[in-house]
Order: C-alpha cells, then structure tokens, then sequence
C-alpha cells in the first residue's frame, strides 16, 4: 500500500476504533499519530529523492477520477501537520480525556491529511467540511456557555466560506466544464472564470480567518480547551492559507489579482490583530488576536510573492506557516498550563510573586521568539527571504510594512513575556515552581523545535524546491 | 405548456423561500422551507436529475425539515434589533449584485463539461448502469468516503453536545396497527431503492433516509422508542459504515494496486457490498442525529 | 430554454435572498435556516449548469448528492448546539 493511501486512511480507520474502544482512545491515538509520522518521514525522503508522487485513486485518471498530489509543498504541509500532532497526542494523554475528543482529533488529522494531497477542488470542498465540523467539536469541547455560542458561530462562519467554496467551484464548473486543480489555470484566463475565483478566495478567506473576516475566530480560539486551541490556531487554519497558496501556484501569472487582494487583506489583519493584542486583557484573547495578525502575515506573503512559477519568494510563505504552526501550538499550550496555575489568565495578573518561572513561561518565551522572527527561527528565515526578494523588486512600501508588523508582535508578546520570567527582588524567596509535569514536554520540544528549525531550514527549502507535479 | 409550468414553479420557489426566512413564526418558516425543499426537488426532476431529486425530498426537505420542527421550539427568537436602513440597502445591493454575477457567468459563453463522454466511455466497466451511481462509488468513490466521513464527525459532535431528546407521544390504539405496517414497508422501499440504485435512480443515500425516515417516525410515536435508541449497538452500526468504506478502500489498493480500484469484472459486486453496508450505516447515523446521545453525560 | 432561464434565476435568486437574510439577522434558527437556503441554490446552480443535448451531466449530480447529505449533517449539528445554547440560558 502506498503511504498516501494510509496518510490518508489510517487517521479515519483510527477516529472510528476510538468511538468504538473508548477506554484505549489515547494508546490508539498515540499508536495513529506516531505512524503518521514515520509515514511523513518516508514519503518525505522519496519526495527529495525520486520528486513528486502522484496517485491515480480508482484508476480513474483526472478530470473523471480524483488524484493525490504529493509535491514539496504537500510534503511540507503534511510535516508540520505530523510534528504539531505528536505534541497535541502527548499532551492530551497527559491530562484527564474529554468523551469525544480522541475521535475528532483523528478526523481532523485525516482531513488535514486528505486536504494537503487532494487535486479536485470538489474534493478540497468535502475535506473543507470534515475539518470545519472537527474543529468545532473540538471548539465545544470545553462544554462552557461561552464555548458553545463560539462553536455555532463559528459553524455558521465555517459553513458559509465552505458554502461561498461550493458557489465558486459551481461557477468554475459551468464556465471550463471540470473541476480539478488543473482548472485554476484556465479559470484565470477568462473574467467570469475570475468571478469563480475570486467567490473560492473569500470563502477560503473566512475559514482562515482573514481580515476582515476574522469576526468569528478570537472567540473560538480563546474559549476552547488549550489542546483544542493548539490545534485550531496551529493547524486548523492553515488548511485554508495552504489552498490559498496552491491556487495562487496553480494559477500562475494569472493569478496576480488574487494576490493583490491577499496583499492588502493581510496588511489589514497583521495591522488590526497587532493592535487588538497589544489592547487585550486575556492571556488567551492576546494570543488569538496574535494568530489574527500571523495569518495576516502568510497572507501578506503570499501576496507579494509574485508568480510562484517564475520566482522562489513564495516559500517564504510555506517558511511562515511551518514556523507558525509549530511556535503557536506551544504557545496555546503554555497559556492553558499558565493560566491553569494561576487559575485566571489575565495579564496583569501574571506579575506573581509566590511562583517561579516554570516550564510553561520558558516555552511560551522561546515561542514568542519564533513568532517575531528574531535568529536563528524559521521565522526569521522566511521573513529574510521574503526581504531579499522584495529589495531585489524595490518594493520598499511592503518591507516597511514587514517591519511594522514585526515591531508590533514584539511589542504585544513582551507584555507577556516581561511579566512571565520575571525574578529578583519581586519574587519572594519562598516562591516555588510549578511541579514539572509529562505534559510540560510538549510545549517545550515544540517551541524548541521552532527555534532549531531556522537552523535546519535547509531541509523545508530543498523539499519546497521539488516541482510541482 | 412545459415552459408554462416551469416558470411557474421557479417563481414559487422562490416565493416559498422568501416566505420561509422572513415569516416571524417558527412553524410557518420550517414549513415554508419543507414546501421550498418539495418545490425544488420537484424542478430537479424537470431538470432530469431524479437521483438528486429523491435525495432532496427525503434528505433535504423530509430529514431536515424534521429536524428544524423537532427545534423550532427549543431555539427562542432572537430580540429583533432594527437594522438601520443604509446597512440594508447596502447588504440588498451586495446580494443582488452576486446574484447578477452570478446569472451573468452562468449565461455567458463557457466550455463544454469534459463529464458526460468521460461517464458514458467508461460506465460498462464501473460496475453499476446508473451512472449517478457509478460516479459516487466507482468514478469519485473518494468524495464519498469523506462524505460518511462528515457524517461520522456530524454524530460525533451531536452525542458531544448532547441536547435533550425529543418528546415521543404515544399513539392511539387506532395508529398502532399502522404503525407496525409503516417499519416493514419502509424496509421495503430502502430496499428496493437501494438495489434499484444500480441501474435507475435510487441509492444508499436515498435508502438510508427513508429506513431512517421510518425508524425516526416509529421513534416519535413510541412504538420502537427508548428501548432501540438507548442502545449503543446502534451507534456502532452508525460508525460501521466508515470503517467497513475505509477497509474496503484499502483492500481494493492489496488486491489492485490503486485504492479504491475495484478488481476488473467484480466492480458490481464490490459496490452491492459496499451499498448496502452504507445504507445500514447512513440510516443508523441520520436516526441517532434526530434523537441525540443514549443518555446525557 | 425558457426553462433553463428560470430555474438559473431560481438559483442565483435563492443565493441572493439567503445571502441578504444572513447578513440582516441574529436569530439563531433563521441562520440555520438560511444557510440550508443557499445551499439549495448552488445545488441548483450546479443542475442548470449540467444540463446538454444528452441528458443532465452525472458528475454535478453526485457533487448535489454530496452536498445535500453533508449539509444535513452539519444542519443537524448546528441545532443540536442552539438548543443547548437555549438550555444554559434557561438555567
């Protein structure tokens, strides 16, 4: 069998077992997990050695059938998706399961998994919806009033992009006939065929949470368990910034107006979601507001990267994702063991004095760190990239707004990160730490793992770099 | 006469829709939704897509307009805040200008769908005559995995959230006997849509929404009621289908080489197999989303 | 042909009328109700859309297929937690 079909399988096969033996729910997940990884890693080396795979499903060849596209870009994607997970596993077996956590877990990870190698836009659509209906279970999870009205407001904004999705891809059917990723192309030729386009860019814009149509997502990602809101933030959100970039790569030269908008757009929401953390007063509602802004970032990346058939600057934006999905997983994690300890999460309240930094503060710094793009992150590589390209066009306006938005996320994260890992004379000496815990691993290997990643940014880049098949 | 009727029923449609959002009682909305969903599938047989239009009216209009009457009640009315009237006009001009858009790209000049010469080249070996059929477990048999995906995870989240259950309301004596004919006779019809979908239209879908359908009446009136639905047996059916889909996706790539690829000759009876354990499943999971979870956690 | 127009209009007026009704409104039940409405609409879109000299194309056929069953999933979904919404405002 070949690892795309499991990749894609295993997850679903092992989301039903949890239903079905719900006392093994965390080995199976751990067992699901760990094998997506190791099938990651070796389709990972095939991809670097032998280039793109591809696979026919049913023997059907496209437009008729469906097919798997395992490129560098999908490699990627599905890489960030297995590392995030195998923090996520490690961390939900370590505290109390909630009944029906372990199955949406799994199906998010085989719509994640389906979402990154899919070639059918139809298809893309259906994944759509198993990730967007996962990811408000997991929203719910925490049972909470406030949780619930954010699940249902975040169905009904999930179902209305997957629904403006639907309406494109409609379009796009009546105006080439077919409906697979080879369409994008021939949709950028014709002006009702950007009409399609440009009704799939905004459903997509809603489920990533693009500015200004991020309305529904601070509330989800702040009321939902910090497991959960690892996942939504890391993971969740990316499925919509990826496909946004592949119709960006799929339509080449014609694509520029989509680009342009994700430009603009992505300005607004790293301009708007800065300003928004640096006034919050939840730990959690910084953090989400601090998403609003990184998603705001990729956008903006992506936007001005230009053609991504003539030039390489677009990896910059698959940089971007990676570092993000693996520093903001952390952080949502630190924040749910801070906030834990303290038994609140407000900011001003985080200057304790009977509590020594522990290991979440020190995961939530080395996160931060990532997240503003200092050396030697990933964070740092792909805005350097990203820097280099733009100087070589003379774009001087984006990196002006590159730095603002940075200077802005360092300004919001060192509120909390001042606050966190203070000591001398405002900490009592009979302060103690927090008890270290199996979960506080985490946390830590994932912020590390962001910050180690700039230095083995080759490996991202020379898999990024295998054609498109 | 034909155009006649069907100008008539496009303009009722969207009469029934327009009354169904904006009526200000509960009932009167879902019910004017149920006629919209009636009307519609109504057109989508003039439209010559009858698979569809059975799913519409059982699935679309029946389940869901069920579903919306078991909660119109339980849902109370939003305070109505009025919206200033440059906010509507403003969403007004937004809708209509999609709608023109969307009239606009529909009519103008666009290719040929590459579909049909692909479907009817290669129908004698999908293994089924209808070809709605072939595409969905044969051609794009993947969507379709993903779909009872989505019904997995839709159940998943509503034993999750758990909401009350509807109230069953006894039947008289005078009911009963008609409703042990309604059980058995809708196991008939399931049936014979499902082995009917093979070559006309019918299917698991539609199948599974009328034995649910069935199942779900019976439920309200109390004559299968709490005994069937408490228990768990029922949820692991519910689960089944997408497991038994994904083994069989995978043995099919053991026995061919290419997942989902059917071994030449015996497509037909792969798809049977696969048919009717989706039907037992879709209509075990559509059932458990009408009553909700056994018990309350 | 005449046919054809009207139920286009059908379609692109269905879209346009649950499109409207989201954007004006808060009441959770008309959301629902709404977003079934424009799901109907594109449904129709994709028939009219199919429609040749030979009979309705089989593919968007399936895709309405698709649609329908997912949405009442995620109907169903989305009512289940209005109603338990209601509940904990109830208690």
């Amino acid at each position: 069998m070949s690892e795309l079909s499991l990749l894609v399988l295993l997850p679903f096969l092992a989301a039903t077992l949890t239903v079905a033996v719900p006392g093994r729910a965390a080995s199976l997940g751990l067992v699901a997990t760990a094998a997506n990884a190791l099938l990651v890693v070796s389709l990972c080396r095939e991809i670097i050695a032998r280039g793109a795979v591809e696979q026919v499903i049913g023997g059907w060849a496209a437009p008729l059938g469906i097919t798997f596209v395992g490129d560098g870009l999908a490699a990627v994607m599905l890489a960030m998706t297995a590392i995030v997970s195998l923090a996520i596993t490690a961390q939900a077996m370590s505290t109390p399961g909630r009944a029906g956590f372990w199955p949406l877990w799994m199906a998010t990870l085989g719509a994640l998994n389906g979402l990154f190698l899919s070639g059918d836009l139809f298809n893309l659509y259906v994944a759509f919806e198993i990730l967007g209906l996962a990811a408000v279970g997991l929203t719910a999870l925490a049972g909470t009033p406030m949780a619930l009205r954010a699940a249902f407001d975040y169905l009904t904004a999930g179902l209305a992009g997957s629904l403006l999705i639907l309406l494109g891809i409609a379009l796009s059917y009546s105006v080439t006939g077919r409906v697979d990723l080879e369409t994008v192309v021939v949709l950028t030729e014709s002006s009702n065929g950007r009409i399609a386009l440009a009704l799939i860019a905004a459903g997509l814009a809603v489920k990533a949470a693009l500015f200004p149509l991020h309305f529904w997502m601070p509330a989800a990602h702040s009321s939902a368990v910090p497991v959960a809101s690892a996942l939504l933030s890391a993971l969740v959100v990316k499925g919509a910034l990826y496909l946004a970039l592949r119709l960006s790569i799929e339509g080449g030269a014609g694509a520029e107006f989509l680009r342009s908008a994700l430009a603009v757009l992505g300005t607004g929401g790293m301009l708007w979601g800065a300003w928004n953390a640096l006034r919050a007063e939840r730990l959690k509602l910084l953090v989400a507001h601090s998403t609003v802004a990184q998603i705001g970032l990729i956008a903006l990346a992506i936007g001005v990267a230009g053609d991504p058939l003539q030039n390489g600057l677009w990896t910059a934006a698959a940089l971007l994702m990676l570092s993000h999905a693996l520093a903001k997983a952390a952080m949502f994690l630190a924040v749910g063991r801070i906030a834990e300890a303290l038994g609140h999460d407000r900011i001003s309240g985080l200057n304790r004095e009977e509590l020594r930094p522990g290991a979440a503060e020190f995961a939530f710094a080395i996160a931060a760190i990532s997240l503003v793009g200092l050396p030697p992150t990933a964070g740092f590589i792909g805005k350097w990239i990203l820097i280099e390209g733009l100087v070589d066009e003379g774009a001087v306006h984006w990196i002006a707004l590159l730095l603002l938005g940075t200077a802005l996320s360092a300004a919001y994260l060192s509120r909390v990160v001042s606050r966190c890992l203070r000591g001398g004379p405002h900490v009592s000496a009979t302060a103690q730490r927090l008890p270290w815990r199996s979960g506080d691993v985490a946390a830590l290997g994932l912020a590390t793992g962001a910050l180690l990643l700039g230095l083995a940014a080759a490996l991202p880049l020379t898999l990024l770099e295998v054609p498109f098949a | 006469m034909l155009p006649v009727f069907d100008v008539v029923l496009a303009a009722a449609i969207l009469v029934s829709a327009a009354l169904a959002l904006w009526v200000r009682d509960r009932i009167a909305a879902v019910s004017g939704f149920l006629v919209t969903g009636l009307l519609v599938s109504l057109s989508w047989l003039r439209l010559g897509a009858p698979d569809v239009a059975l799913a519409e009216a059982a699935i679309g209009a029946g389940l869901t307009g069920a579903l919306l009457l078991r909660s119109a009640h339980r849902i109370p009315c939003a305070p109505s805040k009025a919206l200033p009237p440059s906010l509507w006009c403003a969403a007004g001009a937004l809708a209509i200008a999609i709608s023109g858009a969307i009239v606009w790209t529909v009519t103008s000049f666009g290719a040929a769908p590459v579909y049909p010469s692909l479907v009817a080249d290669n129908l004698p070996e999908s293994g089924a005559q209808n070809p709605v059929t072939a595409v969905l477990l044969n051609f794009r048999a993947w969507d379709t995995l993903l779909e009872i995906a989505v019904l997995f995870v839709a159940l998943t989240v509503v034993i999750m959230v758990a909401p009350a259950r509807p109230r069953t309301a006894p039947l008289g004596p005078l009911v009963q006997p008609f409703a042990r004919v309604l059980l058995p006779l809708t196991v008939l019809i399931g049936g014979h849509l499902l082995w009917q979908g093979g070559h006309a239209p019918g299917g698991a879908f539609q199948a599974g929404a009328v034995l649910a359908g069935g199942a779900i009446a019976l439920g309200l009136s109390g004559v299968i009621g709490s005994k069937l639905t408490r228990q768990n047996g029922l949820a692991l059916l519910a689960i089944a289908g997408l497991a038994i889909f994904a083994l069989a996706a995978l043995a099919a790539e053991v026995l061919t080489g290419a997942l989902l690829g059917y071994p030449a000759g015996e497509a037909k009876t792969w798809i049977i197999a696969i048919e009717s354990a989706l039907t037992l499943s879709i209509a075990a999971t559509l059932f458990l989303l009408f009553f909700g979870p056994a018990e309350r956690h | 042909m005449i046919s054809e127009y009207a139920f286009l209009a059908t379609g692109a007026g269905l879209v346009g009328l649950a499109l409207l009704r989201l954007a004006t409104s808060a009441d959770l039940l008309m959301r629902v109700l709404g977003l079934n409405v424009l799901a109907v609409g594109i449904a129709m879109l994709l028939l009219v859309s199919g429609m040749g000299a030979s009979g309705t194309d089989a593919v968007p056929q399936a895709f309405v297929l698709t649609g329908i069953v997912v949405l009442v999933g995620v109907t169903a979904v989305l009512l289940a937690l209005a109603e338990r919404i209601a509940e904990d405002r109830d208690e």
